[in-house]
C-alpha cells in the first residue's frame, strides 16, 4: 500500500489528542439515589485515581474513526498483483458520414461504440486508453487510467458522426505522439473501411484495425454546383453515384427556393455516376436536388447549394460631383448607390459601403468606408502637400490586392502628405508619400485614396474601374461558401460591423457567438441540412444568409469497405521497465468504514442513554 | 430526537389498589400494641392503662369516699373487716395515634416505591387506631403539617384512606420539626408512628425532648429498599442526591461495593441501638416484603401490632 498525499498521516495526531480529552473530560455514569448519606461514609480513591484512563467502547470506537479519517486523508493506494496490467491503448473511433450506415437494425458507429465500451471496460491495473475521434478533423476526446473508466465511458457515449472525410493520418499522429514512450502501446482503429486504404508502413507503434460493416449498397447526390449566368439563367450541375451491384432507376426532383421545379426520372448502371445538368430560368437564390436512394445511408441522397453569384453591396457616395466614381460603381452589377451632398450626410447603419470624396465624417462610420482625397484637419492626420511621383511602389499587402492593375506613368497632381495612422497600412507609395492605404479602425474596415480624382489621370485610365471594383468588393463584406461539407472546419468572416452571431443549425437549434471585430469565427457545421446565419450589430440585423451542409462526397459515399481487418506489428520499442503499478484508491473504503462506525457510535450512545434514563 | 423512541414499547399501569377492603377487615383483629403508661381518654378506647377506677371486677380497694358510687362498695369486706371499700379494677382508654410519613423525594427513588408502602403502612395503622376507637391524627409534607385529624372514629376511614392516597413526594423531610408539631397537638401524649427511610441524620435528642416517655410511645418504621443495601451499580459513576442535588463522583469497585455494605449494616445497626438506647420502637422493613404477609407479622414480632 502507498501514500499519495503522506501528509494526510499528520491527521492522526488527533489520537493522542483524544486519548487526552477522554481523560480530562471522561463522563461519568449519572445516577440518582436516595441520599448521598451513606456513600460518604466509604472511603473515597484518590483524584488521580479517579482520572485514570478507562478505555470504554466510545474511547475505541473515537480512536477507530480518528484513524480511519487520518488514513484516508493520506490517499491510500493499494496495489493488487493479481490485477497487474500496464497497457496503453489508443482506440481511434471513424466518425465520417458513412458510419451512419445501418446494417442489421444497429449503425455502424453503434457497433463501433460497443467495440470500444467492451476495450475501455477491460481495463485493468495501471491500463490507459486514449479516445481518438477520426472525423473531418481528429481530435483527442479523451484519455485516462482504469480508475477513470465512467468517465471514458460517458465521453465515448457522447461521440457522435462530425462530417464528410475521416482524417485517419490525423487520428494516427495523436496516437503515436500519445503512445510514444509508454509501456505496451497499442493502437485500435475501429472503422467502417470505406475510404481508401492507409500508408501505415511508417507507424511506429502496433495497429490493429477493426473494419466493421459489409458491402452495402448506397446512392447518392455526390456533386450539385449551381451558378447564374447571362439573362438572369441559372446553371444547375449535378453528379449522382450509384454503389451496389443492382442498376438505380428513379426520380430525381429539382426545388428551387423550395418549390419543386422538376423531376426527372434517372438510370444509374451499377458502379456508375450520372451526370446531370439544367438550365434554370429566372433568378434563385437556393437549389435542391434530392433522390430516393432507398438504402441504409439516406443523408446523401439530398443536397443543397446556394447560387452562386455576385454579392449585392449597398453604397452610400457622400460627394459634391464624382462622375467618374459614379460610372465605375454603376459599371459594378451588385452595387446599388445612393449619392447624398456631404452637407447632408447622416450615418446608415445599413450601408456596407461609405465613399467620402474630398470629405471625412466626424467619426469613421461602421462598415466599409472609401476615403478619396482627404481634406486636412479631419480623422486623416496631413502635414502638408507635395506634388507626387509617377512611379508608384506596391507594398507586399499592395501587390496581393492591386499587383495585376497598372498604376504606372500616372500624375496624380498635388497629393497630402499623410501622417502614419494606426491600424492602417500602406498599399502604395508614390515615391515616399503614401498613396493608398488599407487598414482597420474599431468597426471600419478603411480604405484611403489619397489623390484627388479631378487632378489625377486616373479616372482617364482603364485602372480605374478596376481599382474601384477591387476596392469595393475588398471592403464589402466576405460572401458565404454556396455549400460546404458536413464537419468541414469552417473559418466564417463576418461583416465588420457584426458584434453577435446567431447560429441555428438544421434542428432549429440556435447558438450566439459573440464577435471581435475584424476576426474570423471558427464554426462546426456537422449536422447534414441548411444553417442559418445572422449577423447582428447590436439590435441591428447586419445580415441573415443560409448555409448548406451536405453529406455527399465521391469518396464518403461508397459504404463498400475497402480493406479487411488487419494487424501491423512494428518491432518493440524499448522502453525503460518501470514496476507495475496498479493503483487503487482505498480512501473511499476507508471514509465509508468511518461513517459506519459513526454510525454504530451514535446507536450505541442512544442505547447507554435509554440505559441511564431507566 | 423524536423518533429514538417510536419503536419503544408503552408501558402500561397495572399497579394495584392500595388499599382492598378485604385486607382492612383481617386487619381489624389487631390493635396497636401500646404501653400502659400512656394517658388517654379512659372508658372509650380499648388500651390498657394504669389508672384504676371502681369496677365491678376488681383487682384492689380502696376506702370509701364520699360521692363514691354505692354500687361498687365490696359488702363482704365491710363484713369482714367493718371498713367501707370501694372496689377498684383496671379500665381501657384511647389514644392519641400520630403518624408522621416522610414524604421527601428520596422516598420514591428505587423499586418498588417507598413512598407507596409508606401510605400504605399509615393507611393500616390509622384504620386500626380509628377501628379501636383512638384519635388519629396523619402528618405529612415539607414542612410536616396534619393533613388528617386528630379524630375519631370508625366512620373516617374513608376520609383518612383518601387523603393518604393524595399524598404526594416533596423535596426534604424534617422529622424534628414533625415530632415538634405532634408535641403541640397532642400535649397529653400518645403514640408517634414515624414512617421513613431515615436518609437524613436521626435528631434522638430531639425525639426524646419534645415526645418523651413514658407519656409518648415512638414507633419508628425504617423503610429500606434492597437496592439501597446492596446497589447493583459498578464502574465510574456521578451520584446524585435525590433531595439536595449534591454530586459525587467515585469509582464504584467491588471493593468499595464491599465497604458500602458494611456501612450500611453499620448504619442501621446504630440507628436500631440508638432507638432502643431510648425507648424507642425500631423495625426495619424491606420495601420488598409484602404488606400482609410478612410486614403485618413483623410488626406483630416487633411488638408494634398485637
Amino acid at each position: 500500500m502507498s501514500l499519495l498525499a503522506p501528509l494526510g498521516l499528520f491527521a492522526l495526531l488527533a489520537l493522542p489528542v483524544i486519548v487526552i480529552l477522554h481523560m480530562m473530560r471522561s463522563r461519568r455514569r449519572r445516577t440518582v439515589v436516595p441520599s448521598l448519606l451513606l456513600w460518604r461514609q466509604i472511603p473515597l480513591r484518590s483524584a488521580a485515581r479517579r482520572r485514570r484512563l478507562r478505555f470504554t467502547l466510545l474511547l475505541w470506537l473515537h480512536l477507530l474513526v480518528a484513524f480511519l479519517i487520518g488514513l484516508a486523508l493520506a490517499q491510500p493506494h493499494i496495489s493488487f498483483p493479481w490485477l497487474g496490467s500496464n497497457r496503453t491503448t489508443a482506440i481511434i473511433i471513424d466518425t465520417s458520414i458513412s458510419m451512419t450506415l445501418s446494417e442489421a437494425g444497429s449503425s455502424r458507429l453503434e457497433r463501433v461504440k460497443e467495440r470500444a465500451s467492451a476495450l475501455i471496460s477491460q481495463m485493468r491495473g495501471a491500463d490507459r486508453v486514449a479516445l481518438i475521434s477520426a472525423g473531418p478533423v481528429a481530435r483527442l476526446i479523451d484519455h485516462g487510467s482504469s480508475v477513470e473508466m465512467a468517465r471514458l465511458l460517458a465521453a465515448l457515449a457522447q461521440m457522435n458522426i462530425e462530417g464528410v472525410g475521416s482524417d485517419f493520418s490525423g487520428a494516427l499522429t495523436i496516437a503515436e505522439t500519445l503512445l510514444l514512450d509508454q509501456p505496451n502501446p497499442q493502437v485500435i482503429w475501429l472503422t467502417d473501411g470505406a475510404l481508401p486504404p492507409p500508408n501505415v508502413t511508417t507507424l511506429r507503434v502496433p495497429l490493429q484495425i477493426e473494419v466493421v460493416g459489409s458491402p452495402q449498397p448506397n446512392r447518392a447526390v455526390v456533386t450539385l454546383a449551381a451558378r447564374s449566368g447571362q439573362a438572369g439563367v441559372v446553371y444547375v450541375y449535378a453528379r449522382l453515384a450509384n454503389y451496389g451491384s443492382q442498376p438505380f432507376r428513379g426520380p430525381v426532383r429539382l426545388l428551387v427556393d423550395g418549390q419543386l421545379n422538376q423531376t426527372e426520372l434517372v438510370n444509374i448502371r451499377p458502379g456508375a455516376v450520372l451526370e446531370l445538368t439544367w438550365t434554370l430560368p429566372g433568378a434563385a437564390r437556393q437549389v435542391q436536388l434530392t433522390m430516393n436512394g432507398a438504402d441504409g445511408l439516406p443523408l446523401d441522397d439530398s443536397a443543397t447549394v446556394n447560387v452562386s453569384g455576385q454579392h449585392p453591396i449597398q453604397v452610400l457616395l457622400v460627394a459634391d460631383e464624382a462622375p467618374a466614381l459614379v460610372r465605375a460603381l454603376q459599371a459594378m452589377p451588385e452595387v446599388t448607390l445612393r449619392t447624398v451632398a456631404p452637407a447632408r450626410y447622416a450615418p446608415d447603419p445599413t450601408v456596407d459601403l461609405t465613399i467620402f470624396v474630398n470629405t471625412l465624417p466626424a467619426r469613421w462610420p461602421a462598415g466599409g468606408v472609401l476615403v478619396i482625397n482627404p481634406p486636412p484637419d479631419g480623422l486623416v492626420p496631413i502635414s502638408g502637400f507635395r506634388q507626387a511621383a509617377t512611379t508608384v511602389t506596391l507594398t507586399a499587402s499592395g501587390a496581393a490586392l492591386l499587383g495585376d492593375i497598372n498604376l504606372g506613368g500616372i500624375n496624380w497632381g498635388q497629393i497630402a502628405m499623410i501622417e502614419p495612422l494606426d491600424g492602417l497600412t500602406l498599399l502604395a507609395l508614390s515615391g515616399d508619400i503614401p498613396l493608398i492605404l488599407r487598414g482597420r479602425i474599431e468597426r471600419s474596415e478603411i480604405a484611403i485614396w489619397n489623390f484627388d480624382l479631378n487632378n489625377s489621370q486616373l479616372s482617364g485610365r482603364l485602372a480605374f474601374p478596376l481599382l474601384v471594383a477591387r476596392t469595393t468588393r475588398d471592403l464589402a463584406p466576405p460572401p458565404l461558401p454556396a455549400v460546404l461539407p458536413a464537419g468541414t472546419p469552417f473559418a466564417h468572416q463576418a461583416d465588420i460591423r457584426t458584434t453577435l452571431l446567431e447560429l441555428i443549425d438544421p434542428t432549429g437549434k440556435p447558438s450566439t457567438f459573440p464577435l471581435q471585430p475584424g476576426l474570423p469565427m471558427m464554426l462546426e457545421l456537422n449536422q447534414v441540412g441548411i444553417y442559418q446565419l445572422r449577423e447582428w450589430a447590436d439590435d441591428q440585423l447586419v445580415r441573415e444568409a443560409y448555409l448548406p451542409v451536405n453529406a455527399g462526397a465521391i469518396d464518403e459515399s461508397d459504404p463498400t469497405p475497402r480493406f479487411a481487418s488487419a494487424v501491423h506489428h512494428v518491432p518493440p520499442i524499448a522502453v525503460p521497465a518501470k514496476p507495475v503499478d496498479t493503483p487503487q484508491p482505498l480512501w473511499s473504503w476507508f471514509i465509508m468504514a468511518a461513517i459506519t462506525v459513526l454510525v454504530g457510535e451514535w446507536l450505541y450512545i442512544q442505547q447507554r442513554s435509554q440505559v441511564e434514563a431507566q | 430526537m423524536w423518533f429514538v423512541t417510536i419503536f419503544r414499547r408503552k408501558l402500561t399501569s397495572t399497579e394495584p389498589p392500595l388499599f382492598s377492603e378485604a385486607f382492612l377487615r383481617r386487619l381489624e383483629r389487631l390493635s396497636l400494641q401500646t404501653q400502659r403508661t400512656l394517658r388517654g381518654t379512659p372508658m372509650v378506647g380499648s388500651h390498657p392503662s394504669r389508672q384504676q377506677m371502681p369496677a365491678t371486677i376488681f383487682t384492689d380497694h380502696r376506702p370509701y369516699v364520699h360521692g363514691d358510687d354505692p354500687r361498687y362498695l365490696d359488702w363482704n369486706a365491710y363484713a369482714r373487716q367493718d371498713h367501707l371499700l370501694v372496689r377498684l379494677g383496671e379500665v381501657e382508654q384511647e389514644v392519641a395515634v400520630s403518624i408522621i410519613i416522610d414524604t421527601s423525594q428520596s422516598m420514591v427513588i428505587g423499586e418498588p416505591d417507598r413512598l407507596r408502602l409508606a401510605i400504605q403502612l399509615a393507611g393500616a395503622i390509622g384504620y386500626l387506631a380509628l377501628a379501636h376507637g383512638d384519635r388519629v391524627m396523619v402528618l405529612a409534607g415539607e414542612p410536616a403539617m396534619p393533613v388528617f385529624g386528630p379524630v375519631r372514629g370508625k366512620s373516617l376511614t374513608v376520609a383518612l384512606l383518601r387523603v393518604l392516597r393524595s399524598l404526594g413526594p416533596g423535596q426534604q423531610f424534617d422529622l424534628a420539626q414533625a415530632v415538634r408539631v405532634v408535641a403541640q397537638q397532642q400535649p397529653q401524649g400518645g403514640v408517634v408512628v414515624v414512617i421513613s427511610d431515615l436518609l437524613t441524620p436521626l435528631p434522638i435528642e430531639e425525639l426524646t425532648q419534645y415526645v418523651p416517655a413514658p407519656r409518648w410511645q415512638v414507633m419508628m418504621l425504617h423503610l429500606i429498599s434492597q437496592a439501597e443495601i446492596d446497589p447493583a451499580l459498578r464502574g465510574p459513576l456521578e451520584l446524585i442526591d435525590s433531595e439536595t442535588g449534591e454530586r459525587l463522583e467515585i469509582d464504584l469497585t467491588e471493593e468499595e461495593a464491599t465497604s458500602y455494605r458494611r456501612a450500611t449494616q453499620a448504619w442501621r445497626a446504630a440507628l436500631a441501638e440508638r432507638c432502643a438506647a431510648r425507648g424507642i420502637g425500631y423495625a426495619a422493613v424491606m420495601t420488598s416484603w409484602p404488606l400482609e404477609r410478612q410486614i403485618i407479622p413483623f410488626l406483630r414480632t416487633r411488638r408494634f401490632l398485637s
